[in-house]
């Protein structure tokens, strides 16, 4: 079953954040983005990922990815601990990355629902129907679909 | 390193009582409850000490909410940071064991759903107190409970009363000769702790089960160092679980597809060669890996093996429940590797069976089966892990080789029906089509309580001492 993670973080307006912020744009092609593939290729189960900035004021981390939110926020923590430390940096109530505790309260707390109502049987991280999401090939698992074009 | 004396010693070791009783209170009075537990536990045993003969040996678990009430007003230990350094799944309602959001991925659903849990007379969260005890002797129980039920009674410790039980608590006995309902030998494979956090040659890191020693592989909650973190030190996560064991039902898929079972079987009895497919033990406990041909003349109670050379499952089927809740040497699939880097999760065992074994082959309606406390250091990584794994098995790349693998469920132990995994019997053999058969539901969950077992230093300071 595949979830959509909206995570959604206000952006401090401060000058240092936002020097951060900037320097997160610059680098984000040549570094980040390339740590982030290379633990999402290995891990066969995120469909898709990237990251948004709305007006220097939001920035989302948005991803479909199969299995439950309890299993695997703690692979995304661990496998892109220094990722999420620079990201999350740039928010108020920051939590420790390096506390799984903290970072899951975090995650789901920060997690928007999409709209609509999920046609799946997905849910949110509170088990309550997750939002819509449109799936082409009716949520077949990243599996499925690299084992048959593999 | 780790104090081990300061561990309960039901998570250090094994109890070799034979009669065990659960009793679960809610506070009524914090004060009158410190006045409870300064009354019953510095008799608490510690560590690798052995039981006293003629002493009840009692063991103290409690919920989020009794600690925190227990707790509240403490200089030192602030309830509203222990609320958040505690681990989640511990602390918070919505994502306890009978929450909306676990239940389900949990396998608490159909006959297993917490809607009629523990009897319907209470809530896992109404849990504040679990005192687990072993005795000598039924009389030698039934005098404790008493004691104890006047005592609880005496600083307003409301019982929450678990009515499907004679005496209305939780209360077993050790099966004779490890035989569990079902007929398999249990009590073969324990995790060898390293306690002296010393690199032990295939030992388990202690952080595996308690908390308070957090490192980067094992994070365990409290996870920042301060006073709730020096709280937790030497505790650990105990897990209750009450399972009903449907015996007659279990009985009679053996008898069903006996005949079908017949050519897998290869030689050996096929109603045993049944039994062994959905453990990976043959019912006397010898491995199946160690011994795919037919059960030993002399039971082979050896621990000493893998399943590497076996990756199809045809010696040991990888559904079995053995190589679903522990896969040993199984390689997990590359995000599991990422989240388990000291490998896969483990848990430590106890419990107790309760219910006669049924003498019929039809079902008599008595109620019967295991009571379970599984101990860990992090609930949503081990116990909660290894269930979802139990319900959906994706959790390993093995599960490529068989078809809809990433579907199966743990063939003994998965909750029946479940549309959204293949529930069929999946037993690949030497020779011929693997063997297949519609699985049905051989046990139910009746309630389910993610509690806390206190170091002996943290039981004062809970009791007010
Ligand atoms: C009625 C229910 C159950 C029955 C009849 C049962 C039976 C058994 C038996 C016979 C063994 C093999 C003996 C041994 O290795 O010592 C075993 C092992 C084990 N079981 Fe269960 N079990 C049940 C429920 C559970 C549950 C709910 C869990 C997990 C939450 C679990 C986790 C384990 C683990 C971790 C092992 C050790 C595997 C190993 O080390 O190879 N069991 N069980």
């Amino acid at each position: 079953m595949t979830h959509a993670l909206n995570l959604t973080l206000p952006i401090k307006q401060d000058a240092e954040t936002q020097a951060a912020l900037a320097h997160l744009k610059e680098i984000f092609a040549a570094q980040v983005q390339p740590a982030i593939a290379a633990a999402l290729k290995q891990s066969r189960i995120v469909h898709f990922a990237r990251v948004v900035v709305i007006d220097d004021k939001y920035i989302q981390v948005i991803t479909e990815y199969e299995g439950s939110h309890e299993e695997y926020t703690e692979f995304f923590r661990r496998a892109l601990t220094p990722v999420f430390a620079a990201i999350f940096a740039l928010a108020d109530g920051v939590p420790d990355v390096d506390d799984p505790n903290a970072f899951w309260a975090f995650a789901r707390d920060h997690n928007l629902r999409s709209l609509g109502e999920t046609t799946s049987g997905s849910t949110s991280f509170d088990g309550k129907p997750a939002g819509w999401l449109f799936s082409a090939y009716d949520g077949r698992t990243v599996e499925t679909m690299l084992e048959a074009i593999d | 390193m780790a104090d081990l004396s300061n561990v309960q010693a039901i998570v250090a070791r094994r109890s070799a009582r034979e009669f065990f009783a659960v009793l679960l209170f809610r506070i009524g009075d914090p004060m009158a409850a410190r006045a409870f537990l300064r009354q019953w536990t510095p008799s608490a045993p510690g560590g690798m000490a052995p039981e006293v003969a003629g002493e009840g040996a009692l063991h103290f678990l409690f919920g989020w909410k009794g600690m925190e009430r227990l707790l509240a007003g403490h200089p030192l230990l602030d309830v509203a940071r222990g609320r958040v350094e505690f681990e989640s799944f511990f602390v918070d309602a919505s994502h306890s064991a009978d929450s909306l959001a676990m239940a389900r991925q949990l396998g608490f659903h159909g006959d297993s759903a917490p809607e009629g849990w523990w009897g319907g007379g209470f809530k896992s969260g109404d849990i504040d107190i679990a005192v687990y005890g072993c005795f000598e002797s039924d009389a030698h129980r039934t005098g404790e409970v008493e004691r104890l039920r006047a005592s609880a009674r005496r600083c307003r410790l409301e019982e929450l009363p678990v009515t499907a039980f004679p005496g209305e608590a939780l209360a077993g006995y050790r099966p004779p000769k490890g035989r569990l309902h079902f007929g398999y030998r249990d009590g073969l494979s324990e995790p060898a702790v390293d306690w002296a956090d010393a690199g032990m040659a295939g030992g388990v890191n202690l952080r595996e089960f308690i908390a308070g020693y957090p490192n980067a592989d094992y994070p365990t909650a409290p996870r920042a160092p301060g006073p709730w973190q020096d709280f937790a030190r030497e505790g650990s996560y105990g897990c209750l679980t009450w399972l009903y064991q449907d015996v007659a039902g279990f009985n009679g898929f053996l008898r069903d597809h006996a005949a079908e079972a017949e050519s897998a079987a290869g030689g050996a009895d096929p109603q045993e060669w049944l039994a062994a497919k959905l453990m990976g033990r043959w019912r006397d406990g010898s491995p199946l890996s160690l011994h795919p041909g037919g059960q030993p003349a002399e039971t082979v109670a050896d621990n000493e093996f893998g399943y590497a050379d076996d990756p199809l499952g045809v010696k040991c089927p990888l559904t079995a429940h053995i190589r679903v809740v522990y896969p040993r040497d199984q390689p997990l699939k590359f995000a599991n590797r990422v989240r388990f880097p000291g490998g896969s999760p483990r848990l430590i065992r106890r419990g107790f069976s309760y219910g006669a074994p049924l003498a019929s082959a039809q079902d008599d309606g008595q109620d019967r089966g295991l009571v379970g406390l599984f101990f860990c250091g992090r609930v949503n990584e081990q116990f909660y892990t290894i269930l979802r794994w139990m319900q959906l098995t994706d959790f390993s790349d093995a599960f490529r080789s068989i078809p809809d693998g990433r579907r199966r469920q743990d063939a003994l132990l998965g909750t029946r029906p479940d549309p959204n995994a293949n529930t069929a019997m999946h037993a690949p053999a030497n020779a011929g089509p693997p063997f297949a058969a519609p699985l049905t539901n051989f046990i139910r969950y009746r309630g389910v309580a993610v509690l806390f077992a206190p170091s002996l230093a943290a039981l004062k300071i809970l009791s007010g001492a």
